[in-house]
């Protein structure tokens, strides 16, 4: 009797028990992380006698927890790199968004600029059309410096999202720090029982940080697990978490790098969110705001040189049109010297959108580009007078530098927030050819001289009046000496300037060569202006200005587009890994209440065999009761 | 495989966000008829899309390059043909006083009318362009290019004429300089200009002057003198280079120059030979009103004022021919811009239809698409609420 009864109330215990926990499974059927649990029954051994083994009923094992350790280390690394490109393709399409959207394109302010050059080459004396092309410039270099604004309080913004990242991958490594702690405990203390909802909690802040960062573990015989990130520093050991902190970069260009116990480590992260910010920072973010810059240097360095060959409507040669730009030089915290670098622009062709580092080394100065890490190659001294050139830059040091120096060099990555018109004055608007030639009427032979071209605009007798006289077709004397031999074709070069003639002179034939009036009605430098549209400029004079533009705008919508997609697939990657997490873990509802109905039956069952192990009990005592 | 209650619903949420994405994209772009927002959607296309805006861009300016420039040459062409009408009504005026039964009074007022012409001539060479600037005057059009002196034209514009590029390797001259046309003429023939001598006594008189060979004109100074039934030409260092007897009407030929003569001429009358000199178009209408008003009481004077006339009516044909050439030229340029501007439109219609391709959606595709989506929503939706709905715990009673 004392048997059944004891069988009865084992399975009475145990079903009491699979009802709880299947009770537990239906109430966490929405709980994150939650892995579903079965209770484990066993078969107690026997007792043995002479007459065989009789059963002692039913015990509980333990309470499993379903889940697959391989399944969940596969959903970090998918979880790792889907929040990296999910992180990445977000900027990278708000990117593409800024430069190509119709409202925000540069393409159509650059077309109205230089429209409005060419109608001032049609008619360079209307002060509507002077007017108009110093607005549309002005409106185009209102709209750069809206691009690098955008883009640079996105680069702001990604900042402030690696901090919130850090403080949580900081704040998650701590609280998996004490989960370690409680399930060494725990499980110490219950017989190395699995700690089921401590485990999910645990897993679930594993995912947590996996969404942050990528990283990998190395379970312990204790049941703590030892968190890594991708590059192998430590976060998590046992019951110890090693934070990560923020710092400015060496050169306090207010870039953030991410450190560990004082070191920067930011190469060596990768994956999750942080990943992702550093990533589309690095590979979509900084191209685009030094191309932008590079176009606006083509456009600001080309404008103005043609610009300053012209003469404007006070009959003076015009200065710069826009405020010509200036790089940003940074010096190493670290370096011992004095200098500083100023950096300017030389051939804007050479000029290519990429950082620099610049060192000073036993052998002289040394420039190294940033994205290719080669060696440019440079001239001059470094003075004023002669700076050092290379890479289409003008670098000049000022101060004393010592040996080990080093200087980041961001020649375009700003210039499109420096954009600025320099002219108000519509009237300083240089659209006339500063020299004008007459030929005098007398002259008999064929020839007719264009307008005089502007080789050297600085030169200083560039405006002198110059008479040419032929005294011959093949020689011609310069205000009336020597002797000059002329071949067809070949330009006539003095004072800065040449000049073609077309038909052959004939002795006697004279030119003057002077400076173009105030007020003037032509048009040569504003249709050299509008031609800047058509012509080769960056890149070596391969690409347009235009073009540039253009090959900026396909480069971050190539990003956006190519990190979608791969957004797109990593997510049913992820989705895969979810479900077979899932089919493992996840709880089903239906299931759930077949399994009540299961250890419901179970438990009424298990109650009979009280009832009838009373009824046994009754009988007895009735019978021997009398 | 399990599946578990959660997957299930995410599941079905998923694809309903899916078909809704899909959708809201098909809907913005039947509301903008766009097939690209931004680069990202096919950065190639957008690219070439941008680079034929950009095409298309430099086509209208070259477009309204055309325009500008046709608007000008029309107004110069104008001028011109103005100008041959004035020069055109100043032979006729000359030819009439050449007429007999003029009195003094008559050509006194015919010089009066010639002078008047001269000033409408002052008048076309100051011509403004409606914008406030001179059509004549180069890149000085500030100001008024063209002043008479009182024997000469003065010209205070240069040479600077403005060109307009109306394609990618094709300008077009906006004008003339005053100086071109106005002044680039040349006394006599243009290669040389006779002229009798103040002292002739005879009525002999030139009918015609001409070049009859290039290659032996040396562009020297000659005097033609007459003997008796004799002629003699020396040069400019009184030597004698030709001489022979001359009988009136015949062609006299010497250095290649050809002059016929008619009437007697007396005993040491002369006509000089001197190269062309550079003469403005004021001037020319300037001596002939002067020539007009000439006396012609005696043969002599009237040898003079016939060879005058010989000399100043060719000038004026030279004139005519010089601004219909001008005129022709002009001409030429307003058919080059219109050919461009035919050209650039051809252009334009070809690059929009790139871009259209490139940029515009094709609305039945699109029309259909949204159906597709649309019925594909519809299902993820019933299928989610028929499997939703679907619990066991229904059944448990």
């Amino acid at each position: 009797m004392a048997d059944i009864l004891s069988i009865g109330s084992s399975a009475l215990l145990a079903y009491s028990r699979a009802l709880s926990t299947t009770s537990h499974n239906i109430s966490n059927v929405n709980t994150p992380g939650y892995s579903r649990q079965r209770v484990e029954l066993a078969t107690p051994p026997g007792a043995g006698s002479g007459s065989g083994f009789v059963g002692s009923g039913v015990s509980v094992s333990t309470v499993a927890r379903l889940t697959d350790g391989l399944v969940n280390t596969r959903l970090l690394g998918d979880a790792s790199a889907y929040a990296r490109l999910d992180v990445y393709a977000g900027y990278a399409s708000r990117v593409d968004a800024q430069l190509s959207g119709a409202d925000t394109n540069l393409a159509a302010p650059l077309q109205a600029f230089f429209g409005a050059a060419n109608t001032l080459a049609q008619n360079p004396t209307s002060p509507a059309a002077r007017q108009s092309l110093i607005g549309s410039a002005e409106t185009l270099a209102a709209m750069f410096n809206d691009s690098q604004a955008q883009l640079d309080s996105m680069d702001a913004e990604i900042d402030a999202r690696v901090r919130v990242t850090v403080d949580d991958i900081n704040r998650i490594g701590s609280a998996l720090a004490q989960l370690n702690d409680r399930i060494a405990l725990a499980q110490g203390q219950f017989a190395r029982q699995p700690a089921n909802d401590l485990l999910d909690q645990r897993d679930q802040l594993l995912q947590d940080l996996s969404e942050r960062i990528s990283i990998s573990t190395v379970m312990q015989d204790d049941g703590s697990l030892n968190v890594f990130t991708a590059g192998g520093q430590a976060l998590v050991l046992g019951a110890r978490s090693t934070p990560l902190a923020v710092a400015g970069d060496s050169y306090g260009s207010g870039r953030l790098e991410v450190t560990q116990g004082g070191a920067i480590i930011t190469s060596q992260l990768g994956g999750g969110a942080l990943g992702g910010l550093l990533d589309v920072r690095r590979e979509v973010l900084d191209p685009a705001r030094r191309e932008l810059g590079w176009v606006a240097a083509g456009i600001a360095e080309t404008f103005n040189a043609q610009h300053a060959q012209g003469l404007d409507a006070y009959g003076e040669l015009g200065g710069s049109f826009f405020t010509p730009p200036a790089g940003t030089a940074l010096a190493a915290t670290s370096n011992s010297g004095t200098a500083a670098v100023a950096l300017g622009f030389g051939d804007v062709a050479a000029l290519r959108p990429d950082d620099y580092d610049l060192r000073l080394l036993g052998s002289g100065w040394q420039l190294t580009s940033r994205s290719t890490g080669s060696v440019v190659a440079l001239t001059g001294t470094g003075s004023s007078s002669d700076p050092l050139r290379g890479a289409g830059l003008e670098l000049t040091v000022s101060g004393s530098a010592v040996v080990g120096d080093r200087f980041l060099l961001q020649p375009t990555a700003q210039l499109a927030g420096q954009m600025s018109v320099t002219i108000s004055d519509p009237m300083r608007v240089a659209a006339a050819s500063p020299l004008r030639v007459t030929a005098a009427i007398g002259n008999t032979g064929s020839a007719t001289a264009a307008t005089p071209t502007v080789l050297d605009a600085g030169s200083a007798s560039l405006l002198d009046p110059v008479n040419i006289e032929f005294t011959s077709a093949s020689t011609y004397q310069i205000n009336g000496a020597g002797s000059y031999a002329y071949s067809p074709g070949t330009p006539i070069a003095v004072n800065g300037w040449s000049l073609s003639l077309s038909g052959t002179p004939a002795a006697g034939d004279r030119y003057a060569i002077a400076r173009g009036a105030s007020n003037s009605g032509d048009n040569a430098n504003a249709k050299a202006l509008a031609g800047i549209f058509t012509r080769g400029t960056l890149d070596g004079g391969r690409s347009t200005l235009a073009q540039a533009q253009t090959a900026l705008v396909a480069d971050a919508g190539l990003d956006a587009q190519q990190s979608a997609l791969r957004r797109n697939a990593q997510s049913a990657v992820l989705t895969q890994a979810r479900n077979e997490r899932e089919a493992i873990s996840g709880v089903n509802l239906d299931e759930e209440a077949a399994d009540l109905v299961r250890f419901q039956q179970a438990y009424q069952a298990a109650a009979r065999v009280i009832q009838v192990a009373d009824t046994l009990f009754q009988t007895l005592l009735q019978a021997t009761g009398r | 495989m399990r599946v578990s209650t959660s997957m299930l619903h995410a599941q079905g949420l998923a694809a309903m966000q899916r078909q809704q994405v899909a959708l809201a994209r098909t809907q913005n772009q039947l509301a903008s008829n766009q097939k690209l927002f931004t680069a990202a959607d096919d950065p190639l296309a957008f690219a070439a899309a941008q680079g034929l805006d950009g095409h298309l861009a430099q086509l209208g300016q070259y477009q309204s390059n055309a325009a500008a420039v046709n608007h000008r040459l029309l107004l110069e062409e104008d001028a011109l043909a103005e100008g041959v009408d004035v020069l055109q009504r100043v032979r006729e005026l000359a030819l009439q006083a050449n007429t007999g039964g003029q009195s003094p009074e008559s050509r006194s007022a015919i010089a009066q009318e010639i002078h008047a012409l001269r000033e409408q001539m002052l008048a076309l060479a100051n011509r403004d362009d409606g914008q406030g600037r001179y059509l004549f005057a180069g890149s000085a059009s500030a100001d008024a290019p063209m002043s008479w002196s009182g024997s000469a034209a003065l010209y205070s514009g240069d040479q600077q004429v403005r060109s307009v590029p109306i394609g990618s390797s094709r300008s077009v001259v906006e004008g003339d300089s005053g100086d071109a046309v106005f002044l680039n003429l040349r006394s006599g023939n243009g290669q040389f200009a006779v002229a009798a001598a103040a002292g002739n006594t005879g009525g002999s008189q030139l009918t015609a002057a001409k070049v009859h060979d290039t290659a032996l004109w040396d562009g020297g100074s000659y005097t033609l003198s007459f003997g008796v039934g004799v002629y003699e030409v020396r040069d400019a260092g009184n030597n004698v280079i030709q001489a022979g007897s001359y009988s009136p009407g015949s062609a006299l030929r010497f250095r290649g120059v050809e002059l016929t003569l008619s009437g007697e001429p007396a005993v040491g009358d002369q006509y000089a030979v001197s190269p062309s000199q550079p003469q403005d178009v004021l001037a020319l209408v300037d001596k002939l009103a002067r020539l007009v008003e000439q006396p012609q009481t005696d043969a002599a004077q009237r040898g003079q004022w016939q060879t005058q006339l010989q000399q100043g009516l060719t000038e004026l044909e030279a004139a005519q021919s010089h601004f219909s050439n001008l005129r022709a030229g002009v001409g030429l340029r307003l058919a080059a811009a219109e050919g461009a501007a035919t050209q650039l439109g051809a252009q334009q219609l070809h690059a929009q239809e790139a871009l259209s391709g490139i940029r515009d959606l094709d609305y039945a595709e699109a029309a259909s698409r949204l159906q597709q989506q649309l019925a594909a929503l519809e299902a993820a939706q019933q299928t989610y609420v028929r499997v939703q709905g679907l619990s066991l715990f229904d059944y448990l009673r």
